[in-house]
């Protein structure tokens, strides 16, 4: 079991990074490893649900959040300066998030043993 | 020493991203660390295409890799799911020789023996 973090920057459709991405904390977390998602800059705005009618033109992808307290997913972070930037609240997010300074990520940062950047 | 994963997912098309994971696995081995493995996921899933057709003045980095992996027996494993998705290893059009398909589960798995994960 590995304490693992990975950091989230893009926005939700920008490529297909932030999809796999989910894909991946999925992955980890269900061989045991201790997973933490951090959702930095533009990658808050995955947190907000997506408008059912909305014609995005691919699959959202988002509503698998959901998926992460089931997969034990060990914490999820929000960047509280994206939050502000964008004008968001945590009430806001699909799912329960902590929110976090900068200060206080670079020290969750320093606690893991492995970090992959999506 | 050290146990390396390193995983790839940055696109490898013109760009040189396998020369600088073919660098930084020379310098590990000289350093008498261990690469475990080679993971491809994302865009960097194309580097298992079969027949690129290069131009004759650009290196062929995958070409390069391979040589270099199977001379230290280090596993090319690439995400199925991500490669398929993307048309990349079908029944009419497999992987090209050396690389091998697996799951990021099997990534997981592999990252218990690991000491450090290095990203491309």
């Amino acid at each position: 079991m590995k304490k693992i973090a990975l950091i989230f920057s893009h926005s939700p459709f920008d490529t297909a990074i932030s999809r796999e991405a989910q894909d991946m904390v999925m992955a980890l977390s269900a061989v045991e490893h201790q997973v933490t998602v951090i959702y930095l800059d533009t990658a808050v705005l995955q947190l907000l649900p997506v408008h059912p009618n909305a014609e995005l033109g691919c699959k959202d992808f988002t509503p698998a959040q959901k998926l992460f307290e089931l997969y034990e997913v060990s914490a999820v972070v929000a960047s509280e300066q994206a939050l502000n930037k964008y004008q968001m609240v945590a009430q806001q997010c699909r799912i329960p998030v902590m929110t976090l300074s900068c200060q206080e990520i670079q020290q969750l940062l320093s606690q893991q043993q492995m970090i992959l950047r999506f | 020493m050290a146990v390396f994963a390193l995983y790839v997912q940055s696109s490898t098309y013109a760009c040189p991203t396998l020369a600088a994971v073919l660098r930084f696995a020379t310098a590990a081995l000289s350093q008498h660390h261990r690469i475990d493995h080679i993971f491809f996921y994302q865009d960097a899933v194309q580097a298992i295409v079969a027949n690129p057709d290069l131009p004759a003045d650009e290196p062929d980095n995958t070409d390069l890799l391979l040589s270099f992996c199977q001379q230290y027996q280090i596993p090319l494993l690439y995400c199925v799911t991500a490669a398929e998705k993307r048309g990349y290893a079908t029944v009419a059009t497999p992987a090209r020789h050396g690389f091998i398909a697996a799951g990021l589960a099997e990534f997981a798995m592999r990252l218990d023996a690991i000491d450090q994960v290095v990203q491309f």
